[in-house]
């Protein structure tokens, strides 16, 4: 029989490596600082989690390898290292449930990977202007997206998320804000709205189509549309603004 | 000579200093659920800075940190597999 520990906030913890599965968790109003590794183990069944009212930074690496259990109140995740999410990623209990309002805070490195199962994040999601993900699975965010980073999605992945914010107040010729769309990116909120920074779309004969869900909307970002035998999708309305641009190869 | 005078009175200052200690802490903690409690861990203290703490529960637990600011070197939290370097039980 499995037993779970349940460490009870309110607390300060500091700890450089972290090790944690079992169904254990951390609740209450604890405050948790990654200063080099964290790693949460366990299947559906028994993972680590998050209860509501924590807070958790990381300034190294997490390696969540299956899923790791967020509760649905203002949990805070903080991510100034590299974070890596396989399968399931940071979901609810049980998976699926979308309303919360916890917060996170990307400022590091993220890669999403693992099998074709679905992958959560049970938070908005904001990637500050040094935050980068990379992913080539389905990552369905349950909240508001709004990055001033890097966002690579590769062929044959599908992004979902309540709403969609592909936001750059700053301009810098570096690339780091650029929005790179190989497949479908869904809002179900339906606004695609480009503020600023670049938005490229690719796709070709050899991936999946480029479907954009949602209504359009260019305010100011420089659109490259590069299609080779494949097609673009808009499921939406499109409007492009004066100062926006669109460049179709 | 005078350095080597320096030399040897600095190793020695060296040698007996005491050493910052890492042990390895483990909860035994039947009663009240507190960490500060040092009678709820193995070692009759709580643990310390440099310190691995293995909290591999028998029955659920709850581990109440009462406002306290813990900082320590390792946590095994939970049922751990051997692949992360720790077997539970």
């Amino acid at each position: 029989m499995l037993f779970r520990a349940n460490l009870i906030g309110p607390g300060v913890l500091v700890i450089t490596n972290t090790y944690c599965g079992g169904g254990s968790k951390f609740s209450g109003g604890v405050s948790l600082t990654v200063v080099k590794h964290f790693e949460a183990f366990g299947d559906n069944t028994a993972p680590c989690g998050l209860e509501s009212g924590t807070s958790f930074t990381n300034l190294g690496v997490v390696v969540v390898e299956n899923v790791m259990y967020l509760g649905q109140d203002d949990i805070t995740i903080i991510n100034k290292g590299y974070f890596f999410l396989a399968n399931r990623g940071l979901a609810s209990n049980p998976i699926g449930q979308s309303n919360n309002t916890n917060h996170f805070i990307h400022m590091g490195h993220m890669v999403i990977s693992g099998s074709d199962n679905q992958t959560y994040i049970f938070a908005d999601l904001t990637i500050s202007e040094t935050g980068e993900i990379d992913f080539s699975t389905s990552i369905t965010v349950a909240g508001r997206l709004t990055t001033r980073g890097k966002f690579s999605q590769e062929p044959v992945s599908f992004f979902f998320a309540r709403m969609l914010v592909v936001s750059v107040d700053s301009f810098e010729l570096d690339g780091g804000e650029t929005y790179l769309c190989g497949a479908t990116l869904r809002a179900s909120s339906r606004d695609i709205i480009l503020r600023n920074g670049t938005f490229d779309v690719t796709a070709s004969f050899l991936q999946h189509w480029v479907i954009l869900d949602g209504d359009v909307v260019n305010m100011g970002a420089k659109m490259t549309v590069q299609i080779h035998r494949a097609a673009l999708q808009i499921l939406g309305s499109f409007i492009q603004w004066s100062q926006a641009s669109i460049v179709m190869k | 000579m005078a350095w080597m005078s320096f030399f040897v009175a600095v190793v020695a200052v060296i040698s007996f200093c005491p050493a910052s200690r890492s042990e390895t802490v483990s909860w035994i903690g039947t009663t009240d659920g507190s960490w500060q409690n040092p009678s709820n861990w193995n070692t009759s203290s709580v643990p310390s800075v440099n310190d691995t703490v293995v909290i591999n529960p028998h029955t659920n637990l709850n581990i109440s940190l009462n406002h306290a600011n813990i900082t320590i070197n390792t946590l095994y939290l939970g049922a751990i597999n051997s692949s992360a370097g720790y077997s539970a039980g």
